[in-house]
C-alpha cells in the first residue's frame, strides 16, 4: 500500500515533477508555490501565462488573475479589514502590512486559504506576477478607506491603468499619487451626482495614452474634441446626427491629433441618419474582407472590424470608420462607433 | 481485465503464444526476461523506435539475445509492461500543455499502482525513460493527488521539499565539495571589486 508522502519527487526527472505539478488541483498548484523558491520555479515553469492583473485597493486588497476563456483567480488580503456597505473606518490610514495570510477564489468560490506570515504584500505581488507568468499589473482601483496612498504606491510601483470614479476630488487625489499611469478609466457610481461630471475634460485634455470611460457618463462633442488620448474608449455618448458629422469633419481638419483607436457606443437622439452624419465628407468604401486591425500598438486586439469607410485627414492620414446598428429604431439611434487611424 | 491477468510473461514461466502476433523479447538489469507483444510496445515511443530500427523479424526475436534495458529492474519493468499490454492499441494522449492537466486513473492502473512509494518512483522513471506519455500522466497524478487540500506547510512535508535555506546551504556545500579554490578565487575577486578594483591584472 503506498504512503500518503512522496519524499522522493525532487530525485524524479525534471518532466516528471513538471507533469506531477500539473496533474494537482489549482489550489494545490497555488499552494505548492509557496512552499519555496525552487518550487516556485516549478510552477512558474508550468507557463500558464495570465492576462495582466485587476488590482481594487478598497477595505481589503483583491488581485484579479484572469485566463482568456477558462475564468479567473482572485487573491484575498487583508478579509479582516473588511468593510461592508455604508461602514466607514474611524482609524487613520494604515500601511499594507504583511496580511499574513490570504483567501484564494476561482471565479465566484472560494478554494483555499494560504499563510505566510513573513510574505509583504509586495511579495505576494512578485509571487504572483512569478508563477503567472505576467509582470504587468493592468489596472488598480484605489478606494483610501483604509491602507494609506504611499503604501499602495510602493506595493505597486507600476500599473498601466488607473481606475477612478469620477469626482474632481477624487481625480486630484489620484493623480497626485498615481501620476506614473500610462491610462485611465472613469466610473461613475452615482449616478445622480451630476455636479461631479466636470471631470471629463481635464481627463481628455490630459496626455493618456489611453481614456476610458463607463456607462452613464455625459460627453459634450466639445469634449470629444479636445480629446488628447491615443486610445478612447466611451461607454456611453450622446450626440446628434449634425454632431457626428462637425466631430469627423474637426478631425479630418486636424482636432484629436494623437487619436489612433476609438470605440464608442453612440446614441442619437434621433435614428441615425447617415446622410447628415456623412454630409460634406470625401470619403471611400473600404473593401469588406479588408481586416481593420493595428500592427503597431501593444492592444491590436483592440479593434479589429471589417469592412468600414476610409475617411483622409489634411495632413493624408487616413482613419477608417466602421459603424455597427444596435438599434434602428424609429426614433432614436444606437450604434458602436470603431475608428481606426493608419498609424 | 485484472492486473494479475495482464498477459505480460517471464519467459521462464510461460508457454511461447501460440498466435502468429511477434513478441518482443527484453532483459531488465537484473537479467530478467519479458514477452511483450507488438502493439503493446507501441505505448513506449522509446522501445517502439528501437525495434523499428532494430527490424527483427520472428526468427531474430526468437533467436537473438533479448533486448537488453539496462536501467531498470525486473520488478519495475514487469510493471511497466503489464501496464503496456493491458492499455495496448489505445490512443497515446497528446499534451495540449492545458493546467491543471485533467488525468483520470482507471481501476486497472489504480490496483497496478496499489505499490510503496520506492516501487512508484522506479515506475515513474521508467515511464518517463521508456516515454509511456499515458503511464507517466497517470503516475504522477498519483503523486499529484497526496496534495490534495494540504497547506504549504504540509504539502512541504508529503513531499519532504527543502526549504529556501536548505536549498542554498545544499548549494554552497555542492560548490565547496566541487572545486575549494574556486570559492576562493571568487571571493578574493570579490574583495577586490570591494576595494575599487575589476581585475586582478
Amino acid at each position: 500500500m503506498a504512503d500518503p508522502s512522496f519524499s522522493l519527487l525532487f530525485q524524479l526527472p525534471n518532466d516528471a515533477v513538471k507533469n506531477v505539478v500539473e496533474c494537482m488541483d489549482p489550489p494545490d498548484i497555488i499552494g505548492f508555490s509557496l512552499i519555496s523558491n525552487k518550487s516556485a520555479l516549478i510552477v512558474k515553469s508550468l507557463n500558464c501565462k495570465a492576462e495582466p492583473f485587476r488590482v481594487e485597493v478598497t477595505s481589503k486588497v483583491d488581485v484579479i488573475v484572469s485566463f482568456k476563456m477558462d475564468g479567473y483567480y482572485r487573491f484575498r488580503f487583508y478579509e479582516s479589514e473588511r468593510l461592508y456597505f455604508g461602514e466607514v473606518s474611524t482609524q487613520p490610514p494604515k500601511d499594507l502590512y504583511p496580511p499574513g495570510y490570504m483567501k484564494l477564489f476561482w471565479s465566484m468560490d472560494e478554494i483555499g486559504t494560504f499563510e505566510k506570515k513573513n510574505f509583504t504584500m509586495r511579495d505576494w505581488m512578485d509571487h504572483i506576477c512569478k508563477i503567472f507568468n505576467q509582470p504587468k499589473i493592468n489596472s488598480l482601483e484605489y478606494k483610501p478607506k483604509v491602507f494609506s496612498a504611499q503604501s499602495v504606491k510602493e506595493t505597486f510601483p507600476k500599473l498601466y491603468q488607473l481606475s477612478i470614479e469620477c469626482s474632481n476630488e477624487e481625480y486630484e487625489r489620484m493623480m497626485k499619487i498615481f501620476n506614473y499611469s500610462e491610462s485611465i478609466r472613469v466610473v461613475r457610481r452615482n449616478i445622480n451626482h451630476n455636479n461631479e461630471l466636470g471631470i471629463i475634460p481635464k481627463i481628455f485634455i490630459q496626455h493618456f495614452e489611453r481614456a476610458e470611460t463607463m456607462a452613464n457618463l455625459k460627453i459634450s462633442l466639445d469634449n470629444l474634441l479636445i480629446c488628447n488620448t491615443q486610445l478612447l474608449t466611451i461607454g456611453e455618448l450622446y450626440m446628434t446626427n449634425r454632431g457626428f458629422n462637425t466631430f469627423l469633419k474637426c478631425w479630418m481638419k486636424g482636432a484629436c491629433p494623437n487619436l489612433k483607436h476609438v470605440d464608442i457606443r453612440v446614441y442619437t437622439e434621433k435614428a441615425l441618419d447617415l446622410d447628415i452624419v456623412w454630409k460634406g465628407i470625401k470619403r471611400q468604401n473600404a473593401p469588406d474582407n479588408r481586416r481593420n486591425t493595428c500592427g503597431t500598438c501593444e492592444h491590436r486586439d483592440f479593434l479589429a472590424f471589417d469592412g468600414g469607410v476610409d475617411i483622409k485627414r489634411y495632413d493624408g492620414t487616413v482613419a477608417t470608420i466602421f459603424m455597427q446598428f444596435h438599434q434602428p429604431l424609429r426614433f432614436f439611434g444606437d450604434c458602436d462607433l470603431k475608428m481606426l487611424v493608419q498609424h | 481485465m485484472s492486473v494479475e491477468n495482464a498477459p505480460v510473461v517471464d519467459v521462464d514461466e510461460a508457454a511461447i503464444p501460440v498466435e502468429k502476433k511477434m513478441y518482443y523479447r527484453f532483459e531488465s538489469n537484473d537479467k530478467k526476461e519479458f514477452r511483450v507483444s507488438e502493439l503493446a510496445i507501441q505505448q513506449s515511443e522509446t522501445l517502439n523506435r528501437l525495434v523499428e530500427a532494430m527490424g527483427y523479424t520472428s526468427e531474430d526475436v526468437e533467436n537473438k539475445p533479448a533486448i537488453a534495458i539496462e536501467n531498470i529492474d525486473g520488478k519495475t519493468l514487469k510493471l511497466v509492461f503489464q501496464w503496456c499490454e493491458h492499455h495496448k492499441g489505445e490512443a497515446i494522449p497528446v499534451d495540449d500543455g492545458s493546467v491543471p492537466k485533467i488525468v483520470e486513473i482507471p481501476e486497472f492502473d489504480a490496483k497496478l499502482m496499489d505499490i510503496d512509494n520506492g516501487l512508484l518512483f522506479k515506475l515513474i522513471w521508467a515511464a518517463d525513460y521508456l516515454n509511456i506519455v499515458q503511464l507517466l500522466n497517470v503516475s504522477c497524478k498519483k503523486v499529484a493527488n497526496m496534495a490534495q487540500g494540504k497547506t504549504p506547510a504540509q504539502l512541504r512535508r508529503v513531499y519532504l521539499l527543502p526549504s529556501d535555506e536548505e536549498d542554498e546551504a545544499a548549494k554552497r556545500a555542492a560548490q565547496e565539495a566541487q572545486d575549494p579554490r574556486a570559492r576562493e578565487v571568487e571571493e578574493e575577486f570579490e574583495e577586490r571589486k570591494r576595494q575599487g578594483g575589476n581585475s586582478f591584472f
